[in-house]
């Protein structure tokens, strides 16, 4: 005969179903749509916002050179460091040129820079540059030939 | 698909590459799980270690030239090893998984919370924002330039990323993307559950010696669902926390459930790890080492404070390759504050401490953490739990000194980083409490 589940035992195993009530109060709380599903980031569950970005410098690095020396800038300047730490890594053999750093913008644009990655509505004109493509989050811009 | 099966093979060569120690004599006598959980830990701390070297030597980064040194060595030292007694009879008893509804429940409880875990990471719900801003950044691009890039760590608009940081991290996940020939981005936030899960056999094990089986299963269940929900809750997928709660738990729960005259290599080990994934790995190593000295002296054990020095040493051995690293390669060498060292804003002391204790929740309103203190508080002796208490307080301590730094209100910067990086001595509360708390069933 197995000895009886001793008192500790129940009580521990007691707090952790009582752990596990807390996600489960969370979930039910959550809209029914938003409860599963497949994401196309890896920030659609935390940061729908950046989520957005990633999709567009996704599509951008796909447009670009893989060696290419890139800037970006952002309709939504608050947004625009966040794009460019995460460019970095979307970019990996790129050579990534900051247009702002902690929102402060530099005093002048790198002068190598051959192409803007522009998240947000991107302006009709952007001296020096053509846009080369329209994305769904943005475009891309490369650096005008010398007349 | 392709990612995700590189990104997983990547993970799990790191076994392989660390295979030697589960043959050592101390190692040897554990249950399989636990021995792999050993060679995991050995195969990350081994990588970190020979990539730093081959970009010291200037030598690049392959997936061949990576994996056959540590497949070589590893070979060689489990030969030798395997060849040599294993640890005395009797020193570590085999554990017996009990057969009983406790064990039962308590398996469930784990696979539902593991099961949360999963379904979180996947759904990219727990992602840590770092993850893309940085953690994964370096990965991508050490991957990309085929060497723990220098001239990246120097650039003036690369502070962002923390250039200081230990590089186990970006390291270890560079591999896969090496292998797989991009960075599995996506995917790379489901790392966090396999760190945590490699925890569990180490945790089951020391638990088991000490306890007895339906004790053990209730407090590895708890462990499970309570570091579980953690990671969700902290955002810690992707991130630097799950392998430091690792390294932290493996090198913990050998120490807390240590029986005199046990081998300190595994822990040893681990701790070197911790220190390489995070600067707080390398003063929660401390804290560890001193909780431990201080343990055995009040126990009175033969020689507590010498035993204790291989302890200290091992971290300080992953500190100092870093800092060696950086010295050779030209960075500047430490770790970055947040601010002049002696520049503290004392006036922030009670708002640092409210807002520290105020973000203990750990997703489920703070019950992972006042379920334990308590069973420690009602329990007799209390001297096995000093190890994580001593982890605690000095995990709390060293944010308060970093929190005094910030001369404007800290609230904010406390509530994103207090989660994340009081995991490791969560994880040691509850194995001290499970301890303590069973201690007079033996």
């Amino acid at each position: 005969m197995r000895p009886a589940v001793g008192t500790r035992t129940r009580i521990w195993i007691a707090a952790s179903f009582a752990l596990l009530v807390f996600p489960l109060v969370r979930w039910a709380q959550a809209p029914a749509g938003g409860r599963l599903f497949l994401p196309r980031t890896p920030l659609d569950g935390v940061r729908p916002d950046l989520a957005r970005a990633w999709t567009f410098l996704d599509e951008a690095r796909r447009a670009v050179p893989e060696r290419c020396r890139f800037t970006v800038l952002s309709s939504d300047f608050s947004l625009e460091m966040d794009v460019f730490m995460m460019a970095i890594g979307l970019l990996p053999s790129a050579y990534p040129r900051p247009s702002s750093y902690y929102e402060a913008p530099l005093a002048r644009r790198p002068a190598d820079v051959e192409y803007v990655l522009y998240f947000g509505q991107p302006p009709a004109e952007l001296p020096g540059f053509r846009r080369i493509s329209t994305l769904h989050e943005g475009a891309i811009f490369r650096r005008a030939p010398p007349r | 698909m392709k990612t995700l099966f590189f990104f997983a093979a990547g993970h799990l060569l790191l076994v392989p590459f660390g295979a030697a120690l589960a043959f050592h004599p101390a190692i040897r006598r554990l249950p399989v799980a636990a021995r792999l959980s050993a060679a995991l830990a050995a195969g990350a701390v081994g990588l970190t270690a020979e990539a730093l070297v081959l970009t010291g030597l200037g030598v690049r980064w392959s997936v061949a030239g990576l994996s056959a040194p540590l497949l070589l060595v590893s070979a060689i030292l489990a030969w030798r090893w395997s060849r040599q007694p294993a640890a005395p009879e009797g020193a570590i008893d085999p554990p017996v998984l009990g057969r009983d509804v406790a064990f039962a429940l308590a398996g469930a409880a784990a696979l539902l919370a593991l099961a949360h875990v999963g379904a979180s990471l996947v759904t990219e719900r727990a992602t840590s924002v770092d993850y893309v801003f940085f953690w994964g950044v370096k990965a991508a691009r050490f991957a990309a330039a085929r060497g723990v890039d220098p001239g990246l760590l120097r650039w003036e608009y690369f502070f962002h990323a923390v250039p200081s940081y230990p590089p186990l991290v970006p390291v270890v996940e560079a591999f896969p993307a090496m292998l797989a020939g991009e960075m599995a981005w996506r995917t790379g936030p489901l790392a966090a559950l396999f760190w945590l899960v490699a925890a569990l056999p180490v945790v089951w094990f020391a638990l088991r010696r000490r306890l007895p089986a339906d004790g053990a299963a209730a407090v590895a269940a708890f462990w499970t669902v309570a570091l579980g929900l953690s990671i969700v809750w902290s955002f810690s997928g992707g991130n630097a926390e799950a392998p430091l709660l690792f390294f932290f738990t493996v090198a913990g729960a050998t120490l807390l459930g240590e029986i005199p005259g046990d081998s300190r290599l595994l822990p040893a080990l681990a701790l070197a790890g911790a220190a390489l994934t995070k600067a707080e790995g390398a003063v929660g190593a401390g804290f560890l080492v001193a909780g431990v000295a201080l343990r055995d002296r009040l126990a009175g054990r033969p020689r507590a404070i010498a035993r204790g020095w291989p302890l200290a040493a091992a971290p300080a051995a992953g500190v100092l390759l870093w800092f060696g690293f950086q010295r050779a390669v030209g960075l500047p060498v430490g770790y970055t504050g947040h601010g002049p060292f002696f520049d503290l804003h004392f006036e922030n002391v009670g708002r640092i401490l409210g807002a520290e204790l105020r973000n203990l929740s750990a997703g489920t309103g703070g019950l992972s953490w006042i379920f334990p203190a308590a069973v420690i508080l009602f329990s007799r002796p209390r001297r096995a739990a000093l190890p994580a208490l001593a982890v605690f307080a000095g995990t709390l301590l060293f944010l308060l000194f970093d929190y005094l730094h910030d001369a404007g209100d800290p609230s904010l910067r406390i509530s994103w980083t207090i989660p994340r990086v009081t995991q490791p001595a969560l994880s040691l509360g509850i194995l001290a409490a499970g301890l303590t708390g069973f201690e007079k069933r033996r």
